[in-house]
């Protein structure tokens, strides 16, 4: 058929929407919508998706880690003894070839304080060195982050409301007028300072309400003014970090890997002897002798690599003498208060310099780190790493670096590695809504086969006279299908609209969801975002969403066209 | 599958023949029972006739008619329609064969209702891609013949019966076909008006020569015919030439 024929079955197929105005308007406003609603979802869920994953990377994550491949296996155990030392040439290196690398030892612990105590993931970090691969650190609310060679802490605002520690910022009235006591020291200025930051707090409005609660008097709810001066938070800080509010400890077991120095006969035995592989007995046997005198087996070599060997050998083996375990008490105080934009700095975590960890005074780290957090020197803080900073890109950096490959038990792992259970459960995240958008599409093209289905009935006698002028059945289709496909055109056309209209304020201004994540006890919703809920503009999806609308339309008028044009002509030339 | 045209001698007028019926029956099933709407029908139609094949309702007179425009199959005999083998031939065949050789008029005019009075004329064209400019002036043209020159622009239902009658009919010239099919075609006209209808094809085929096949059970139709076939339960009871 030439152009000129599908011209014309063009222009029937308009023409007979125009006809039927009513049932045009809302077949393609169910188009219309679900084309709006689904460019809408997923360019939110989109626009979290990214937002998260730049928050992962930005503060928690950094582009990728070195660790050794056993910690990364046990990685949710925050397995501390699979640590690694020397770890110096490595930074070195990474800087030669282009990248920052910081250093960070990360164990378990409990932090208490005057008012509580909390389980915490605790980073021993250079706080240098965090700064250039992080962001978090310019999210230190209140105060400031730790310095080298303090006993100082700084931790997420969710401890710190927990444990009481720094500023309140939704203090009970009584709880205020004890804070104020201590530390205005009844001096009237600094206690009417303190005062004139506070109000009560506004119970109502909001969409994520805590319930009301009961009022009794001095139970009142204060708040924090949300317009304090930096200044006067300085000031705060300082009245509240002369008294003992902000002093912590530190309660944390590490294990750590060595080869032990003695060993009881009944453990040697017992237990070494029989679980070490043969090649390895006599290597651990030559570097021990037995001390008559104390009765143990004591540690002769001295030569580190050796050491090295025996202690793989012994980890080989399961022999639980090769962990020690150090249990510390480290009191220190609490510097600043972080409420960054991702949920994880914000938590149960705390901050604190490794330097003052190394020896008995802190964690005996004696020089071991868990792993070193690697970001490209010119790392764009909008962008996500890319190929120059994936795993082998950075390991084979390293490796140049270095002018020797790496050591067998150290691997470079890319966040997303690290980040799989996440990226998964954001698939599924992003996914859910969008099944329910495309079935909603779905039930819009039932609408549209409904009316096409109608359409090909009320018209049979039409159809039945087309055919009799010679008019084929492909072409009948073809009809038919090109005015479903107007009708889906027109939906999708409206509905992409629609869909950016309601999208750009989402874009523009996003969602501010700081009230729901606060009443959610900042774990978050989900994503790794705790402020302000972002779409972006995914222009595959637009275009994609209203291509797709209008094809898919057009196909839904094949089946009721195909039962039509299988009636005999004479049949539906007689069908009243 | 072409064959040459035979050549039928009506009244010492030679004509070619366009449709030749075979000892044709046709079947079909109606609740269940099977009905012989046709028993053996054999046939011939020459180039130019003006016939009317009439009798009562059911008599076969429009499955003949169905059959020989192809819009149905025959179940026995054979149906050489414009020397092609209808029987042996594909749907998509036989709606080309329609396209080509076959122009409808239907009792219930059954014309576009979206389409304007030019463009359901034009239509058959269309189907047949002629460019557009022989489209526009064998329309008029055409629009001239049946009489309807300033109503090009109408939709059918701001038109009369008569009128829309008209446009069928000039729908169905305007490829210039090698047989026009009437099925009753003045059934839903009153007299006045099927006459016009009437003169109005009687001079077309003067005029044009097209060839004009009726089915109708309307005496005024079978006046005007020049050669008049009558059925009756799906056989043929007379064939006779004015």
């Amino acid at each position: 058929m030439s152009l000129n024929g599908i011209w014309e079955l063009k222009k029937i197929a308009l023409r007979n929407l125009a006809r039927h105005k009513v049932k045009t308007v809302l077949t393609s406003a169910a188009i219309m919508i679900s084309v709006a609603v689904y460019i809408f979802m997923s360019s939110w869920l989109g626009g979290m998706a990214v937002e998260s994953r730049r928050n992962i990377v930005n503060y928690d994550m950094s582009a990728a880690k070195l660790q050794t491949k056993l910690y990364f296996e046990r990685k949710d155990e925050l397995p501390s003894y699979e640590n690694f030392k020397n770890w110096e040439r490595y930074r070195d290196a990474l800087n030669r070839e282009g990248f920052n690398a910081a250093p960070r030892f990360v164990f378990n612990g409990t932090l208490f304080s005057n008012s509580g105590s909390a389980p915490m993931r605790f980073n021993a970090v250079d706080p240098a060195a965090e700064k250039s691969v992080l962001h978090y650190a310019s999210y230190v609310d209140f105060g400031r982050y730790p310095q080298n060679g303090m006993f100082e802490l700084a931790i997420g605002t969710t401890a710190a409301e927990k444990l009481r520690v720094g500023i309140p910022t939704r203090p009970r009235r009584l709880e205020l007028e004890e804070l104020i006591r201590q530390a205005a020291q009844s001096d009237t200025p600094n206690e009417e300072f303190i005062r004139s930051l506070y109000e009560t707090a506004n119970m109502s409005g909001g969409l994520f309400n805590v319930a009301a609660e009961t009022h009794i008097a001095g139970n009142e709810r204060m708040a924090l003014k949300r317009n304090v001066s930096r200044g006067d938070l300085d000031r705060l800080w300082e009245l509240i970090a002369a008294t003992d509010r902000n002093n912590v400890r530190i309660n944390a077991v590490i294990d750590i890997k060595a080869v032990p120095e003695t060993i009881r006969p009944t453990l040697w035995e017992g237990e070494l002897m029989t679980s070490l592989r043969e090649e390895d007995k006599e290597l651990v046997e030559a570097a021990y002798t037995y001390e008559e005198f104390i009765g143990v087996y004591l540690l002769t070599e001295e030569d580190e690599a050796r050491k090295d060997q025996i202690l793989s050998a012994m980890i080989r083996a399961g022999f639980r003498g090769a962990v020690r375990h150090v249990n510390q008490l480290v009191d220190a105080v609490v510097v600043g208060v972080i409420n960054s934009p991702d949920p994880v700095p914000n938590g149960n975590i705390g901050y604190i310099p490794i330097d003052v960890l190394q020896d008995e005074s802190g964690m005996m780290l004696e020089g071991a780190v868990t792993e070193l957090l690697i970001r490209r020197k010119d790392a764009p803080y909008t962008e996500l790493p890319g190929a120059d900073e994936s795993s082998k890109a950075i390991a084979a950096a390293l490796e140049r670096g270095l002018g020797e490959p790496l050591p067998d038990y150290l691997a470079v792992f890319f966040w997303m590695d690290y980040m799989k259970d996440y990226l998964g459960y954001e698939a599924l995240q992003t996914t859910a809504p969008q099944v329910l958008a495309a079935l909603l599409l779905f039930i819009s093209f039932l609408g549209i086969s409904n009316t096409i289905l109608l359409a090909v009935l009320e018209r049979t006698k039409e159809i039945g006279m087309m055919r009799a002028l010679g008019m084929t059945d492909r072409q009948m289709i073809t009809a038919y299908m090109l005015e479903a496909g107007f009708l889906g055109f027109i939906g999708s056309v409206l509905g992409m609209i629609l869909g950016c209209i309601v999208n750009y304020p989402m874009v523009e201004y996003g969602l501010n969801i700081s009230a729901m994540a606060d009443s959610l006890g900042n774990s978050g919703v989900g994503f790794r975002v705790t402020a302000i809920m972002r779409s972006v503009w995914n222009i595959p999806v637009i275009f994609g969403s209203g291509i797709t609308a209008t094809v898919l339309a057009s196909f839904m008028a094949y089946f009721p066209t195909r039962r039509a044009v299988k009636m005999p002509i004479t049949d539906s030339l007689r069908f009243e | 599958m072409r064959e040459i045209h035979r050549i039928l001698v009506i009244k010492g007028v030679y004509r070619m023949v366009v449709i030749k019926a075979e000892n044709v029956t046709k079947d079909y099933a109606l609740d269940g029972q099977v009905v012989n709407a046709l028993r053996g029908v054999s046939l011939e139609f020459g180039s130019g006739e003006f016939s009317a094949i009439a009798g009562p309702s059911g008599s076969g007179k429009s499955t003949f008619l169905h059959l020989a425009g192809c819009l149905d199959t025959i179940t026995g005999g054979t149906m050489t329609v414009d020397g092609a083998d209808a029987g042996k031939m594909s749907k998509q065949e036989l709606a080309l064969l329609r396209r080509n050789k076959i122009g409808f008029i239907f009792q219930a005019y059954n014309l576009i209702p979206v389409l304007s009075v030019e463009e359901n004329i034009s239509f058959p064209l269309t189907l047949l891609g002629i460019n557009k400019k022989e489209i526009k002036e064998r329309t008029a043209k055409v629009l001239k013949e049946v009489g309807l020159a300033d109503m090009a622009k109408r939709r059918p239902k701001e038109m009369s019966g008569g009128q829309q009658q008209r446009v069928a009919i000039a729908r169905a010239l305007i490829k210039k076909p090698a047989i026009i099919l009437a099925d009753e075609p003045t059934a839903n006209l009153d007299s006045t008006i099927g006459r016009e209808i009437l003169e109005l094809m009687v001079a077309l085929n003067k005029s044009e020569g097209t060839t004009f096949i009726f089915s109708t059970h309307d005496t005024m139709v079978m006046d005007y015919a020049r050669r008049l076939i009558r059925i009756r339960d799906g056989q043929i009871e007379s064939d006779v030439v004015k």
